[in-house]
Formats: C-alpha cells, sequence, structure tokens
C-alpha cells in the first residue's frame, strides 16, 4: 500500500486539497481569495457571522453588533467597517431597524418577504443591494457600506453608509489657469465624478464602473457620452480595462501602463488632467475618460500630440490671445527639444553659420573653458535637472536657499570660475523655462530626454546628425497611435476641417465642427448661422432652418 | 493582413517631392545639355514629357486598383516574363535610390563633415529610410503630410532671398538660338520620370485609386512650377555659365546671396529641405523596393527583407563610383537620359503590349469596377 501511495503523489505531485476548514496560516493570498469567493452566505446567522470573522481574522475595525428586528424579535447583525462609514448614517439604520419595525407592527414572518419589506419600507438610505456571496459582500462591507444578515436568510442586505474624510476640493498646483474654473479633481472618485456630472447636465453622461486590481479592488470609471463617443472606441476601452490582470491599481498611471497602445515610447499616449474642464471639454469631442479612485489625475483617450499643447482655457481668452500664447507653446516645446543640440551642433561643427560678431563673442567666452562644448552641456543640463527634481521633493522651508545655491553658486560661480561659458548656461536656462511652458508635464519631461540624445546627435555628427534625429523622431511619432487615432492628427494625416483649432485658436462661434477622428458620429457641434451673423458675408441658405432644429 | 491606405493627398505629395530631389541635386536643366539661359523653357518642355510618363506609368496603374505593378506584370505577362520585367523596375528603384543618396552624401561631405568617411552618411540616411519603410506606408504618407508645408516654405523663403540678388537681365537673349539646346537640356529631365516608377506600387494603397493619374499629374505640375522657377533664379544670379560649371546649381546660387548681416547663408534651408525631401523618396523607394521584391517572391511580409536590402542600397551607393568626377559622368545627359528612359521603356512598352494585346483579343485584363468599388465602402 505505501507503494501504491507513493505512485499517486508521483502523479499527481503538487495538488493539495484545502478546505475551509484549513487553518488560515498555511494560505497565501491567492489561495485564500480563491476561497473567499468560493464561500456563500448560509440560513444560520451565526454561521454567516463567524465564515465574516474567519476571513477578516482578528484584525480591528470590523464593528458586528447584534440587533433584534420587529415585535418578534428577529435576530440579526449589522456588520460595518470602522472608519469607513458615516455615524450618522448608521444611527440612522440602526434606528430605523430597532425602533420603527416595532412600530410597525406587521413584520412578516417569511424570511423572503421580510427582507423586501425591510428593504422597501424600512431603509431610509438611499442605496441598497444585496448579495448573497462572500466575497461581493466584502467587497462592499470594505467600501464603507453596512451589511444587514437576518437569521434565516441566505441573503445581506447592503446599505449605503459611505462615509469618509476626503480632501477640500482646491485649486490644481500643477494645471493653474489664468482664468477659468478653479476646482480641480482630488482623491476620492465620488466627488471627481459629481464635479463632472455637475459640468454636463443630460443623462447621456455615461459612467460604466469596474474594480481593478485582485488586492487593491480599485473602482475604476470610465466615462463617456453615450451617442457621442464612438461606439468601437468604447469597446475598445472596455476590453482593455477588463482585461487588467494586477494585483494594485495605485494611480492612474497603473492604469494608463496596461491600456496605453505602445508602452515602448516616452512620449504619453494619454492625456492626464486634474481639471474637470478640460474632462469635460474633451468629452464633448467624443473622447472617453477613465477616473481611478484614489488620484485626482484623469485620463483622457483618445489624446493627440496636439491635444497635449492645447488647453481649454485657450477659449476663454480672445482668440488673437489664445492664438499668441498657443504659438508660443508650440515653440517652447520645439526650443526645449532642439535648442542645445542646434547650439552644440553649430558652435562645433558649422561656425561659418553664424554672424561673424556673434561667433567671435562665443568663441571669446569659450577661451579658457577646460572641457569641449558637450561635456559643459551635459555637464549643465544634468545640473539642471537635478536641481528641478530636488526642487520637487524640497520643503518650501528650503527652496531660497536651494535657488540661492542653484543661481549662484552653480551659475555664477561656475562662470567666473571658468568651468562653463556664459552661452551655455543660457541656453540651459532657455531650455529649461521652454519645457516648462508645456502645459503637460510628461510632454515636458519626454522632450527633456529628448533633448539629450539631440546633444549626443549634434555633439557628434553635426547638423547631420540633428537631421538623422529628426528623422527618426518624426518616423516615431507618426507611427504612434492612441486608441487607433494617429497621434500627429491633424496634422498628419492632414484634416482640414480640424485645422481652424489647431495652431492658432479661433472665434468660439466659429468652431463649428467637432474633430472627425473622434467627434465623428455627431461632427456639427453648433450651427453656422452664428457664424454668418459676425461675418455678415455668407449668405443665409434655406437649409439652415433645418440644420438647427 | 489589411492594405495600408494612404490619400491621394499624400500621393500627390510624394510624387512633388520625389521630382523634387532633382531640383536640389543637379537641376539638370541648367548642367546638361546646352539651354544655359533658356533653362526655363526646357522646365517647361520636361514637364510635358514627365506628364507624358505620368499618363504611361500611372495610367497602366489605374485599371489595376488593387495591384502593383509587380503584380501587373505578372498577370499581364505571365509569371516568367512578368517578373522580368518587373525585376528591370526593381532594379531601377535600387539604383535609382543609391545614385540619389550618393549625390546628397556628396555634398554633406564636401560641403559640411569633410572628414567623415561616405559610408556612414549613406548607411545613415538608408537606415533611417529603412526605419520609415519598416513602419510602412502609412507612417510616410504621415510624414509627408508633415513635411510638405515645411518644403513648401522653405522654397519660399530661398525664393525670397534668391530675389535680392536677382539680375533678370542674365536671362537675355529669350530662345537665341533655337529650340534645339532647350530640347537637349529637357531630355535628361524627363529621363527622372523613371523615379515616378514608384506610383505604380503605391496605386493599391490609395484610398481613390481611379484618380490616381489626376493626383499624380498635379503632383508633376507642381514639381514643374518649382522646377521653372527655380531655373529662373538660378541663372539669373549666377549667370547662364557659372549656373551650367556648378555642381549644385541652386545650393551655389543660394551661397551668394548675402542680403543683411542676419539673413546670411540660407542655403542652411535648402540642405534641410534636400534633407527632407531625399529622406521622403528614400523611404518611398525602399518601402516600394521591398514590397515588389516581397511581391514577386511571393513572400508574406516584405518587412523582414528591408535591412538586408538596405545593406545592399549602401554598398551599391558607395561602391558605384569612386568619386564624385566619375559620378558626374553619369548624370551627363547621354548616358542618364538614355538609362532612366531605357529604364521607364522598357518595361512599359512590355505591359501596355500586353495590356493591349489582351484587351484586342478580348480577354478583359482589367478588375471588375463593382466589386472593387464595394470594397471601397
Amino acid at each position: 500500500m505505501k507503494i501504491l501511495k507513493k505512485i499517486r503523489k508521483l502523479f499527481n505531485p503538487g495538488q493539495k486539497k484545502y478546505s475551509a476548514q484549513t487553518n488560515m496560516d498555511n494560505l497565501d493570498i491567492s489561495q485564500l481569495r480563491e476561497l473567499t469567493k468560493k464561500e456563500k452566505l448560509t440560513n444560520n446567522l451565526e454561521t454567516n457571522l463567524s465564515l465574516i470573522r474567519k476571513y477578516y481574522g482578528n484584525s480591528l475595525g470590523l464593528q458586528v453588533r447584534s440587533i433584534n428586528i420587529g415585535p418578534h424579535g428577529i435576530r440579526a447583525a449589522t456588520v460595518y467597517v470602522d472608519g469607513m462609514i458615516e455615524s450618522s448614517a448608521l444611527e440612522e439604520l440602526n434606528k430605523a431597524l430597532l425602533i420603527d419595525t416595532v412600530k410597525t407592527g406587521d413584520i412578516p414572518k417569511d424570511e423572503k418577504k421580510l427582507i423586501s419589506f425591510i428593504k422597501d419600507k424600512i431603509i431610509i438610505s438611499v442605496e441598497t443591494d444585496e448579495v448573497n456571496q462572500l466575497d461581493e459582500l466584502f467587497d462592499h462591507v470594505l467600501y464603507g457600506d453596512t451589511a444587514l444578515i437576518i437569521e434565516g436568510v441566505a441573503t445581506a442586505l447592503l446599505v449605503d453608509t459611505k462615509g469618509w474624510k476626503t480632501r477640500q476640493i482646491v485649486e490644481s498646483d500643477t494645471e493653474t489657469s489664468i482664468r477659468g474654473p478653479r476646482e480641480a479633481f482630488i482623491e476620492s472618485i465620488n466627488d471627481n465624478l459629481s464635479l463632472l456630472r455637475r459640468r454636463i447636465l443630460v443623462p447621456q453622461l455615461w459612467v460604466e464602473g469596474f474594480r481593478v486590481g485582485s488586492l487593491t479592488r480599485t473602482r475604476v470609471a470610465m466615462v463617456y457620452i453615450k451617442g457621442l463617443a464612438g461606439e468601437g472606441l468604447l469597446e475598445e476601452m472596455r476590453n482593455r480595462i477588463g482585461k487588467i490582470d494586477a494585483d494594485k491599481i495605485m494611480e492612474s498611471g497603473d492604469v494608463e501602463g496596461f491600456i496605453e497602445d505602445s508602452p515602448f515610447t516616452i512620449l504619453p499616449l494619454m492625456l492626464r488632467t486634474e481639471r474637470p474642464d478640460r474632462v469635460e471639454a474633451a468629452l464633448l469631442e467624443g473622447q472617453v475618460a477613465v477616473f481611478t479612485d484614489g488620484t485626482p489625475f484623469v485620463l483622457l483617450a483618445p489624446a493627440t500630440f496636439f491635444s497635449m499643447l492645447q488647453s481649454p482655457e485657450d477659449h476663454f481668452e480672445k482668440p488673437p490671445i489664445g492664438s499668441f500664447v498657443r504659438l508660443l507653446r508650440y515653440g517652447a516645446i520645439l526650443m526645449s527639444t532642439f535648442l542645445p543640440g542646434f547650439y552644440i551642433a553649430i558652435v562645433n561643427f558649422h561656425p561659418e553659420m553664424l554672424p561673424t560678431p556673434l561667433f567671435v563673442s562665443i568663441a571669446a567666452t569659450r577661451e579658457g573653458v577646460p572641457f569641449p562644448i558637450i561635456v559643459e552641456l551635459l555637464i549643465m543640463e544634468s545640473v539642471f535637472e537635478i536641481l528641478r527634481e530636488a526642487g520637487v521633493r524640497l520643503p518650501a522651508s528650503i527652496g531660497p536657499a536651494m535657488s540661492i545655491v542653484g543661481a549662484l553658486v552653480l551659475g555664477d560661480a561656475a562662470i567666473s570660475a571658468g568651468i562653463v561659458s556664459p552661452p551655455v548656461v543660457i541656453v540651459v536656462a532657455l531650455t529649461a523655462i521652454a519645457s516648462f511652458a508645456v502645459p503637460n508635464f510628461a510632454l515636458g519631461i519626454a522632450g527633456r530626454i529628448i533633448r539629450f540624445i539631440f546633444i549626443a546627435l549634434g555633439g557628434i555628427f553635426g547638423l547631420f546628425g540633428i537631421q538623422l534625429g529628426i528623422f527618426i523622431l518624426t518616423v516615431h511619432l507618426c507611427s504612434l497611435r492612441s486608441f487607433g487615432v494617429p497621434y500627429l492628427a491633424p496634422a498628419a494625416p492632414l484634416i482640414l476641417s480640424d485645422m481652424k483649432d489647431f495652431i492658432v485658436s479661433t472665434w468660439v462661434w466659429q468652431l463649428t465642427t467637432r474633430p472627425r477622428l473622434t467627434g465623428f458620429r455627431e461632427p456639427v457641434r453648433q450651427s453656422r448661422r452664428q457664424a454668418r451673423r459676425y461675418l455678415k458675408i455668407l449668405p443665409r441658405k434655406e437649409g439652415d432652418e433645418q440644420d438647427e432644429s | 493582413m489589411r492594405v495600408e491606405k494612404i490619400a491621394n493627398r499624400q500621393f500627390l505629395y510624394i510624387t512633388v517631392i520625389m521630382l523634387a530631389t532633382v531640383v536640389f541635386s543637379t537641376l539638370p536643366v541648367l548642367t546638361t545639355g546646352n539651354a544655359r539661359q533658356d533653362a526655363w523653357a526646357s522646365g517647361l518642355l520636361a514637364f510635358a514629357g514627365v506628364a507624358l510618363f505620368v499618363n504611361v506609368i500611372v495610367g497602366l496603374g489605374v485599371h489595376f486598383p488593387r495591384c502593383s505593378v509587380v503584380q501587373v506584370s505578372r498577370k499581364l505577362l505571365g509569371n516568367a516574363a512578368g517578373g522580368l520585367v518587373s525585376l528591370i523596375i526593381l532594379w531601377s528603384f535600387l539604383h535609382l535610390a543609391s545614385l540619389e543618396v550618393r549625390i546628397y552624401a556628396e555634398m554633406i561631405i564636401g560641403g559640411f563633415l569633410t572628414e567623415t568617411p561616405l559610408v556612414f552618411v549613406v548607411g545613415a540616411m538608408i537606415m533611417v529610410a529603412v526605419a520609415a519603410a519598416y513602419a510602412g506606408i502609412e507612417v510616410i504618407g504621415r510624414l509627408v503630410d508633415l513635411f510638405f508645408p515645411l518644403l513648401i516654405a522653405m522654397f519660399l523663403v530661398s525664393f525670397f532671398s534668391l530675389l535680392f540678388e536677382a539680375k533678370f537681365i542674365n536671362l537675355q537673349p529669350v530662345l537665341a538660338r533655337g529650340l534645339g539646346p532647350v530640347l537637349e537640356s529637357s531630355y535628361n529631365t524627363i529621363a527622372y520620370s523613371s523615379y515616378l516608377m514608384v506610383l505604380g506600387m503605391l496605386i493599391p494603397n490609395l484610398t481613390r485609386p481611379r484618380k490616381a493619374t489626376a493626383s499624380a499629374f498635379w503632383g508633376a505640375a507642381v514639381a514643374a512650377f518649382i522646377l521653372v522657377i527655380t531655373a529662373v533664379l538660378t541663372v539669373a544670379v549666377l549667370g547662364p555659365e557659372e549656373g551650367f560649371r556648378s555642381v549644385f546649381p541652386f545650393f551655389r546660387s543660394l551661397r551668394a546671396i548675402r542680403v543683411t548681416e542676419f539673413l546670411e547663408r540660407t542655403e542652411l534651408l535648402v540642405i534641410f529641405a534636400w534633407g527632407f525631401s531625399l529622406f521622403v523618396a528614400l523611404s518611398t523607394f525602399i518601402y516600394c523596393g521591398g514590397r515588389g521584391v516581397a511581391q514577386l517572391f511571393n513572400l508574406k511580409d516584405y518587412r523582414p527583407i528591408l535591412l538586408p536590402m538596405g545593406v545592399i542600397w549602401a554598398a551599391l551607393s558607395v561602391h558605384s563610383s569612386p568619386d564624385m568626377f566619375e559620378f558626374r559622368g553619369l548624370y551627363l545627359s547621354y548616358v542618364f537620359g538614355a538609362y532612366g528612359l531605357f529604364l521607364v521603356l522598357f518595361p512599359y512598352v512590355f505591359l501596355w503590349g500586353g495590356y493591349l494585346f489582351r484587351k484586342m483579343t478580348g480577354q478583359n485584363p482589367e478588375e471588375e469596377r463593382g466589386e472593387e468599388k464595394s470594397a471601397e465602402r
């Protein structure tokens, strides 16, 4: 017999059979999760409570309060987690269960009827739900709901008693605006959704919820305007979010990493924002927003390169001002990416391209500098990046000291010691400032990293190297797509109807169409007649009356 | 595999850019033949010739909106003969592209990177173009969309700055020696229509392949317009004799410009514009070459053969001639003119012959129109 057992062991060595009776200490997390999913609630109150206790263990926070419902004193218990509930809501619930059920008197004895009676006539709370699976019960209870478990009923009633401290809704630090709404998203997904819902008051603003992350069970919501966002895009987004298999989703960056099109690019393929007005503008153009619980950053897709350089407030100012600002931004990103590369290429390889006096003055300042120009540039660029990174982490009280060190010690002293030349400092400062003028942080930092590649190319091959770099960069940019939309649209491929809101911004009454690649389902966003009223040159046609209706 | 699609607009841009490289490099209406100050007239004549060849090349292609020229030739001439004819076309892609990149590399090395080995410049350009071809024709189409406005802007700026130094007296006497020298000069430029054989490869990728002739024709017209203006301005700035003798006349004329302290050395613009257009032309050549070879040998995907082909391209480009002087010999009109015309005429005489033969013998060679329309939707 022993031999037989051994042979059997040989054929299925790894299979351990575990049952609910197994000691919890020996089970790993995935086994525990599997077990939780299998468990079902039973008719017996005591068994149910011990089941919950078993999986929650001895850890603090889980509160079980036994109560008797109704004049006949049906035994029941409420289960909730301390700190996740609003105590007034819980008090209301308890009052309803303990007092109101007694008052009504005619409480049904049948279990099925009892639970619907409580649900329909007793509980005041807005949201109630019934579950009979243990993991569903935990999903809700751990997110602030209170479960009502009644003796003799295999279903738990979940009552919405959520309530916890959230941050105040304040202005965003990273996306400030001169004109336009100031409020920004916070870490709570419900508050964020309410911020958005306040702005789009039609029932077609649809929110689809997901629970992502096998351990964090983070709430992720996909928000769109039904009938405006393309169904193909929605299906794709639903699929990609549904396929996420991760144990944790801590931030929208985790979601982005799982659902973006090509991970091997340093350019952001989804737009992140903290501002509700930005999300609103994107939704109205047929895009989809992805909200993640626990972070103020909302993802917008599909995003294009040029949309990262735009801001809804471009339209809040007069068009010439908005256009000017936008052109400045385009200039800024070009400058922050290419300026050091061009500088080193021209000074190193093609000095004849500079006007002679300018070149002479540059050469004069470089006299006595011990490093070749590429080393000088790389040192200063790295120093700047270190300063920037340190500045992000610094406590506010040390900030001034930091700027003194940065400006005086590194800038002034390095020049007077003859370690770097002033033109290099100017170039580095210019690129630094320009890179902060890019409204999207991710794009700005991508530009800064690409800049180092261009410094190397310019320093080794001169303008020819820069040209090669531009070719490779353009091929890369042109081959990127964000949820099916080419990254460089509407410039490449050229879409003329989208051009009027592309390089320059234009009057708001002229923006009569949505971007063609995302808002194709309803291309006309407002009547063209208003534009005619202002321009007074286009004749009014018969068909226009129908257009508006 | 999904057929990649480019818009007819992008097709037009590609046509312009393929031909525009001619303007940047040797400006053959001026440097070959004997037209001298009448180079602009040769440009107009060349346009007529190129337009004819557009009709020959693209005109055959539009009858087969879902087949590239390699597939068409096998359809019309049978597998063996069709394969041989398409080999000539594929050879033309290989050779013309390698010549094109060689001229550019010679200019870069002669003017800027004097110490750099030739193979580096050639290899770098070809590798970049291979990367673009690897990404596919849609990406090349988007590249063209992006570069074309820049190219036009660069042309405008350089024309504008050339106007400062232009002495239009140089253009006189007009047609003093009759049409003979003008014809002679246009001959070489017409041979550049062999570049347009790539269009035959691109027709199945178009969104509206039936309109391809019009797109290619307008592309050629824009290129001819640029060519004529460049010829006029270059002659006006340099004078007919110096223009005739210089290697890169357009480049040379811009070098002569010095409007103010700040607006000097505008030839930098031309070098970048030339680089852009060469890049686009090269990637189109390599894409079409790779696709063509893949179709000829029934490969599933053209991408894996791009890199080895790129190496062949670079080797051919470097070793085709030992130095610039011998290389220029290739561009004499009795060499390149005859060669280029042969490259177009030889395959297309057979192809049109096969087409007409089939048409006359009643075996309808064309694809069904209705079928294609339903596919377009």
